[in-house]
């Protein structure tokens, strides 16, 4: 069988998905009764509902008609959440200076059209003026240089 | 003003390093010739980072390094803690804690990442406060006797607001349960705010707060003080009884800031900023700072401090085990 | 007239040169820190809090009130520019504003909120200067089933944020609740659902789940529309100020949206919060053509910016009059005035009659140099939308990344904003809104946090949500609106149905 509404149906799964994740940890809580609830009570629940909700959009979507998925570019995606997480990983160890040139140079390569001078130049510039806006003026405690 | 506050650091480091030669001997000759930070675990505001801003403020002042808060918030202290002693103990990172972190955390939580004696070095308490048993002023209660008199007649159901569950309020709220013999109806609110805000409203008839949140509702005249949870009366008013007069021996407490650094920086940095400290909380106008808030101003010894958080650890450690007060 | 001569007073304090100094430099620093996605005003009042001490109080207050409410004018910048919310008060904004950015319409919907903005704010200090006291004893009143109540009134309004499907919007906002329950349990201590992370102990980090399904996800998804275009897509720049039939058309939206946030900012707790979030469902509710909404309609972006400028400037009236502070930035400032030695209160009224109506005073002055500051701003800040993206999205991620990391100076959050930038990106492409998800998130803890409280202290009786008047109030009302929501979709769908 085709399925008709696919992104009708898999947002549908997806929730579903997450809805019984939430219910199948809250178990590990207390539930109480409604005078009385528990810490597991309200995430049961809502579990419970977005469960629900999630079937109400998966079920119709597989005979109504509907937009099919859209296409993936991985390219954009993929760069930019390694950029945060090679940033994230580097800032204390290195310094926010280093980390945050780094992080510029490599979410550049999320554009085909950056070219390499555009991405070291912006590099340079970006992070002198949050250094001077974030840490100068600002005031926050961010370590610039590597904690020798 | 921040801009000048950073040429101004820029131009002292650069003044240390011109002299770096000169010193190099004692470990606390030359300190500090960079900035320290203090780190806070907690969010900006409330007692310990104010207490941490006003000696931040008043050390840069009287040595000429910057001296920085680093609020690192979350997991009931564990995040900030964690963060200090993870830290090189070189005196150019301290932390300002409170009673949460050594007192209640290890009597509440089963394990945390983190031990007094193993991990750091106490320098000295910067800040004491009372904390308060209030009662809306329309509750026809004037004494601890009464409001326990009350909640033996209705157990159960006289409510009582904290600033949280396992917060020391809490655990002092168990304490007088456990001592009097009694049980209030515990109700939980997100900060000392809101809790002594809902007994000024009157939607629970009791509080226990820190009294520095209570005051602004005390000198108002919406909530009414039966008594003061120190050894000593407060000085803010000096007819509130403690709960040791008012027929609760066992119970004493309060809430403390004080200043920390990791196990291992050399002794003679810890006296240096021992010395300085103690001299900081002579000034007039930083005990006037924390007088606003209730507060009188600490700075016992070290091995003082040490000894105290211990004791009151071990005490708050009795009473959650007697009341089962532990996270699910 | 005692008002006259109390707002005479206040002007005399305020217009002093060093007072009107301190209060440019508040309102300057709030709209940099609420143009910079993160920083948010409490962190840059706490930083202040020690040059404060060698300022006269009501200098000190004037100052640390203008970042607040300065803060509020720079955060829907940033929405209307690149779509990142700085604070949950402009997650509305975003929708019609960004829209509107998108259409080359940025220079009109900027001006449009700084004009709200200061109307609103102007509007909202009268209130604060001649009905504090009363409407400071309405925030007493106000009991957890009141609370919950709201709260529910609140999130039924949610789903009409969205443009798209109502099963979906309805779907993100139990999503929203249940990331919400992330954390420490109030009641019990238990933790729930954090994975015996630490930094998961005080819940989802807010701005890192905003900026991730906002910012970050809109960026991933404006790259790769480029990469499967191919073109470069500047908006023209276009007009910089809203016309003056646009204003006319915006006039009675800015009245309600006004009306809205003075009354909800007043309420400690939530209250403020949920002003943007009403004034919005109320503008899309009564005004002619809706179907506008969420389209790039500058009725909204002038109500929901008038309501939370409004609720900034009321939300100083339990400060100023109880001491009760209605959020954490007023918990500081209750901290700057008792370090100064004054107790915020009735008695502080009465004894320093200086105090409160100086900082009244300049409240107005403050919006006053927001608009004269914000104005020519507006120019600049479309300029910067000429600039080519590939040049302007590192710097959107840059600033998302700092924001994000300084408000806890942990690593951690950002590894919480590469997982909803995901979460984001993915549900942006099965065709969810994260508005409503984000106006749950926000209210579920709350909403749980004050039912099971009502239940705590009525000892189990649940009769107490409808035996309070406002409580059963708020309760009808939720429900009057999901009928009127419910009942034209049920329609539309049968229609369709129909059709088909």
């Amino acid at each position: 069988m085709r399925i008709r509404s696919q992104t009708d149906f898999w947002c549908g799964v997806l929730f579903f998905a997450i809805g019984i994740a939430f219910m199948v940890m809250a178990r590990n809580y207390r539930l109480g009764i409604a005078a009385r609830m528990g810490p597991g009570f309200f995430p049961m629940w809502l579990g419970g509902t977005l469960a629900g909700l999630g079937l109400l959009l998966a079920v119709p979507a597989i005979v109504r008609s509907g937009a099919t998925l859209p296409s993936l570019q991985p390219r954009p995606l993929l760069t930019i959440l390694t950029g945060i997480v090679v940033f994230a990983l580097l800032l204390q160890p290195l310094g926010f200076v280093a980390a945050a040139a780094i992080l510029i140079v490599v979410c550049g390569f999320a554009d085909p059209d950056m070219r390499p001078v555009e991405s070291i130049g912006l590099a340079i510039l970006l992070t002198a003026f949050s250094v001077g806006v974030f840490v100068i003026l600002l005031g926050l405690p961010l370590n610039l240089w590597p904690n020798l | 003003m921040r801009i000048l506050m950073g040429l101004a650091s820029v131009a002292m480091v650069a003044g240390c390093l011109l002299n770096w030669d000169a010193h190099a001997q004692s470990p606390a000759d030359g300190y500090p010739n960079k900035p320290i930070r203090i780190i806070v675990p907690f969010a900006p505001g409330g007692i310990v980072d104010t207490s941490a801003r006003v000696i931040g403020q008043e050390l840069s002042k009287r040595w000429g390094q910057q001296v920085v808060v680093e609020n690192r918030p979350g997991g009931n202290g564990f995040i900030g803690v964690v963060a200090t002693i993870k830290s090189p103990a070189d005196g150019y990172t301290l932390l300002m804690a409170h009673t949460g972190e050594f007192g209640v955390n290890p009597a509440i939580f089963p394990d945390i990442p983190y031990d007094l004696d193993r991990d750091l070095a106490p320098i000295t308490m910067i800040n004491e406060a009372p904390m308060v048993v209030v009662v809306n002023s329309n509750v026809p209660v004037k004494t601890i006797s009464e409001l326990l008199a009350l909640a033996r007649a209705k157990p159960g159901t006289v409510g009582v607001s904290t600033p949280g569950t396992g917060s020391i309020n809490h655990l002092v709220l168990e304490w007088m349960n456990l001592a009097a013999g009694v049980k209030f109806l515990h109700v939980p609110y997100r900060g000392g705010a809101p809790a002594i805000t809902a007994t000024a409203g009157g939607e629970v008839p009791a509080g226990k707060a820190a009294l520095g949140s209570a005051m602004p509702h005390i000198k108002s005249g919406r909530v009414r003080v039966l008594a003061v949870t120190t050894a000593e009366r407060s000085f803010v008013d000096q007819s509130w009884p403690t709960l040791i007069e008012s027929g609760i021996p066992e119970v004493r407490s309060s809430i403390w800031a004080g200043l920390f650094a990791p196990k291992g920086v050399p002794q003679p940095i810890i006296e240096k900023l021992y010395a300085e400290i103690a001299k900081i909380l002579q000034q007039p106008d930083v005990k006037e700072r924390f007088a606003a808030g209730g507060g009188v101003p600490g700075g016992m010894r070290p091995e003082v401090f040490g000894a105290a958080i211990r004791q009151e650890a071990a005490s708050l450690k009795k009473v959650a085990t007697a009341a089962g007060v532990k996270p699910e | 007239m005692d008002i006259l001569s109390n707002l005479a007073l206040g002007f005399g304090v305020a217009i002093s040169l060093q007072n009107l100094i301190y209060c440019f430099v508040g309102v300057f620093l709030g709209t940099l820190i609420g143009v910079l996605p993160g920083i948010g005003p409490v962190a840059t009042v706490a930083m202040l809090l020690p040059l404060t001490f060698n300022l006269s109080p009501a200098t000190a207050m004037i100052m640390l009130a203008g970042i607040y409410y300065g803060a509020q004018y720079g955060g829907s910048t940033t929405a209307i520019l690149v779509n990142i919310p700085g604070e949950s008060s402009s997650v509305v904004t975003t929708i019609d504003g960004h829209r509107m950015a998108k259409q080359g319409r940025a220079g009109p919907a900027l001006g449009m909120a700084a004009i709200a903005s200061f109307v609103a704010g102007s509007l909202a200090t009268l209130v604060v200067a001649l009905f504090s006291p009363p409407l400071a004893e309405i925030a007493l009143k106000f009991g957890p089933a009141d609370y919950f109540s709201l709260m529910v009134f609140g999130l039924v309004g949610a789903v009409v944020l969205a443009r798209g499907s109502l099963r979906k919007a309805i779907a993100m906002v139990v999503l929203g609740l249940l990331l919400g329950m992330v954390g420490t349990d109030l009641n019990s201590g238990q933790q729930r659902f954090t994975f015996g992370i630490p930094a998961l102990a005080e819940g989802i980090s807010f701005a890192a789940l905003a900026m991730g399904m906002f910012g970050v996800a809109e960026v991933i998804y404006n790259l790769e529309q480029r990469a499967a275009v191919r073109q470069v897509n500047v908006p023209s720049i276009g007009r910089i100020l809203p016309t003056l039939a646009e204003l006319w058309q915006c006039m009675w939206s800015i009245m309600r949206g006004t009306g809205i946030g003075a009354v909800l900012g007043i309420l400690p707790g939530g209250g403020a919060l949920l002003a943007s979030f009403a004034a919005y469902t109320v503008e899309k509710k009564v005004a002619r053509a809706p179907k506008d909404f969420g389209n790039g309609d500058i009725r909204g972006v002038a109500a929901p910016e008038a309501a939370n400028n409004a609720g900034a400037q009321t939300s100083f009236i339990p400060m100023l009059t109880l001491g009760v502070p209605s959020n954490p930035t007023m918990a500081l400032m209750i901290g700057a005035l008792m370090i100064q030695g004054i107790q915020p209160g009735p008695q502080a009224m009465l004894q320093r009659p200086e105090l409160f109506w100086g900082i009244v005073a300049s409240m107005w002055i403050g919006n006053l140099f927001l608009l004269l500051l914000n104005l020519p701003l507006v120019g600049l800040w479309v300029r910067l939308l000429a600039v080519p993206y590939r040049l302007l999205f590192p710097a959107i991620l840059m600033f998302c990344c700092i924001g994000v990391y300084s408000i806890n100076n942990n690593p951690f959050d950002l590894f919480q904003l590469v997982v909803f930038s995901a979460l984001g990106y993915m549900l942006l492409k099965l065709g969810c809104e994260p508005a409503p998800l984000i106006l749950g998130l926000v209210l579920g803890p709350m909403m749980e946090e004050y039912l099971r409280r009502a239940l705590l202290i009525s000892l189990g009786d649940p009769t107490v949500l409808v035996t309070s008047p406002l409580s059963a109030f708020f309760l009808i009302a939720a429900l009057g609106l999901l009928v009127s929501i419910a009942v034209p979709a049920i329609r539309n769908q049968r229609e369709v149905a129909m059709k088909e």
